[in-house]
């Protein structure tokens, strides 16, 4: 009995701790499950909360569908191994009609992240309306991941990684930094250019 | 003293390395065990991991100490440390995890040497505690 103490020992403490670099690779950085639900407080020109909910979810050839209702608007989300898809429709509105593309498949996350990885993808369409030539471009790039560790409403996160998130849909871009905690998902959003800043508030996750 | 060369095949990888549900997980590696019963034995790792988008290399050591059940049955509870290396398109993080390690074996005893056959539980902690890899094994004592 006494040959297995130290063992013992050796073993509690083992367990006791977290290791950070195992936490990061089992770690889901965008836990989607129906009934999951997070409340961000926004700061920029009014100060509002915001709700998001995963509110449905379909298999459709294999791959998970989420339906996410961020604030009213529903978005849709494809994860499959090793990532996590936006996905949108692409349209325009021409002469007061609106011009659809289609659907695509934007890449949104990489998972699990790894620090300094950037990927970034590109849509051309174009389409003839009333015998007009329509363009339509769209890309995506993030790039700038880090793993850091935030404090946010005195919560001390560990293991999150950050990235900066461009997208350019015709003329217009946005740049935005979103922070992801592991088995959390998104903590905080800053989009510079308007001034608009997430936290998150709270979160439940169904269990 | 004894060497005993385990070679281990993959059986399954449970759902928690790497993230999310296992499709192409391959763990594969050996054991070489240095010591005889009742001696501290060492243990190295070699895992490599495919996803669809990324793999991961471990390697470690582990030590342990091992117990016979009877004269057929080993038992070796080792704990050691990996190296874990994430890759993706060229972009890779590094860190260290402590591993637990469970091998089961049954030995076949000759007049030469001892088959052995058996299996191992490893599991790398992320503060939660199930087994990661099942591996089948099987070696030789000699």
């Amino acid at each position: 009995m006494v040959k297995w103490v130290p063992i013992s020992l050796i073993l509690v403490l083992v367990l006791g701790c977290e290791n950070s670099f195992s936490a990061r690779m089992t770690a889901d950085y965008f836990p989607l499950k129906k009934g999951n639900k997070w409340v961000y407080d926004v700061q920029g020109d009014n100060n509002y909360q915001i709700e998001i909910e995963v509110t449905g979810i379909e298999n459709i050839q294999g791959d998970s569908m989420f339906s996410v209702n961020t604030g009213g608007e529903i978005k849709r989300f494809q994860r499959k191994s090793g990532k996590a898809n936006r996905i949108r429709e692409l349209f325009t509105t021409y002469e007061g009609d609106k011009v659809s593309f289609g659907i695509i498949y934007e890449p949104y996350l990489l998972l699990p992240p790894i620090e300094g990885e950037n990927w970034e993808k590109e849509f051309r369409f174009h389409s003839v309306h009333n015998g007009d030539t329509i363009e339509k471009n769209f890309l995506v790039k993030i790039d700038s991941v880090k793993n850091t560790t935030i404090i946010l409403n005195s919560e001390n996160y560990k293991n999150v990684y950050s990235l900066r998130r461009t997208i350019i849909e015709d003329n217009d871009s946005l740049i935005q930094y979103e922070w992801f905690a592991p088995n959390i998902g998104l903590i905080k959003k800053e989009i510079l250019s308007d001034s608009v800043f997430w936290e998150l508030a709270s979160f439940a996750f169904d269990e | 003293m004894s060497i005993i060369l385990l070679v281990g095949f993959n059986l399954f990888v449970s759902s928690s390395v790497p993230l999310g549900t296992a499709e192409t997980d391959v763990p594969s590696g050996f054991t070489l065990t240095i010591g005889g019963k009742y001696k501290v034995d060492y243990n190295y790792i070699v895992s490599h991991y495919s996803e669809s988008n990324y793999y991961i290399n471990l390697y470690g050591v582990a030590v342990g100490k091992e117990l016979m059940l009877g004269k057929k049955i080993s038992i070796l509870p080792e704990i050691g440390l990996v190296n874990g290396k994430r890759i993706r398109e060229g972009v890779s993080e590094n860190g260290l995890s402590p591993i637990f390690l469970v091998r089961v074996a049954y030995l076949f005893t000759t007049e030469r040497s001892t088959l052995q056959i058996g299996f191992s539980l490893r599991e790398v902690f992320n503060g939660q505690v199930g087994a990661d890899f099942l591996d089948l094994g099987i070696g030789f004592r000699m």
